[in-house]
């Protein structure tokens, strides 16, 4: 493939490279990169984000996804678009390795597309990152450690 | 049908006209939960393989 320099209105000079930074991300995550635990498949449901879902179907604490990105050093707002109901537990977002975002997926009555946001998530070098979904633990108020993932967005504050 | 299900070993896919109750046991589903088999077109990494065969 081949890559030209993209115009920038500002006038800068930029190396292709630097033209492909990394500013906004949106994951449909319907395939993950690996498993590092669990069992995951995609179930479509157009009652949900994005018409479908990732679910451990092991609903085992500790089960994780993962998924291969390029991010730049910056700061970014985490979103997630997943399911909520009385029996799932709470979904970490890491960038390599390190817990970021945490999202509480318990509702005492279910919710097929809830979108939270978190702000001010500090990636401090650039790279390809690591952005694992990795359940950690669940609410006092849950039976179990279930999660229908639809949607991650990772967009720059700054 | 052929469902795909992701695990740390790699991806195990099923027929699901003819899969048993151990190895559904063993993927944490139950037969009226299996996923419905998901449409070509979310397959990213294959339409991108089909570009790049195009292009070349």
């Amino acid at each position: 493939m081949v890559l030209s320099n993209p115009t920038y209105n500002d006038g800068m000079a930029r190396t292709a490279l630097e033209g492909y930074k990394s500013g906004n991300l949106t994951l449909i995550l319907f395939k993950p990169n690996s498993t590092p635990q669990g069992t995951w498949a995609y179930y479509i449901e157009n009652t949900h984000g994005c018409n479908g879902y990732l679910r451990n179907t092991s609903a085992a604490d500790g089960d994780e996804a993962r998924w291969l990105a390029y991010l730049d050093v910056g700061t970014y707002m985490i979103q997630l678009t997943c399911g909520k109901d009385s029996d799932y537990g709470i979904v970490d977002v890491e960038i390599d390795g390190v817990a970021l975002a945490s999202f509480d997926c318990y509702a005492a009555a279910p919710d097929p597309q809830s979108t939270t946001r978190d702000l001010d998530n500090v990636v401090a070098t650039s790279g390809v990152k690591q952005i694992d979904l990795k359940v950690n633990g669940k609410n006092g108020s849950s039976t179990g450690y279930k999660c229908n993932l639809s949607c991650l967005e990772i967009r720059r504050q700054t | 049908m052929k469902v795909t299900f992701f695990t740390p070993a790699g991806d195990v896919e099923i027929d699901t006209d003819d899969v048993s109750d151990e190895e559904l046991q063993r993927l944490g589903v139950s037969r009226e939960d299996i996923p419905r088999p998901v449409p070509s077109i979310y397959d990213i990494e294959a339409r991108l393989r089909a570009l790049e065969e195009k292009s070349a």
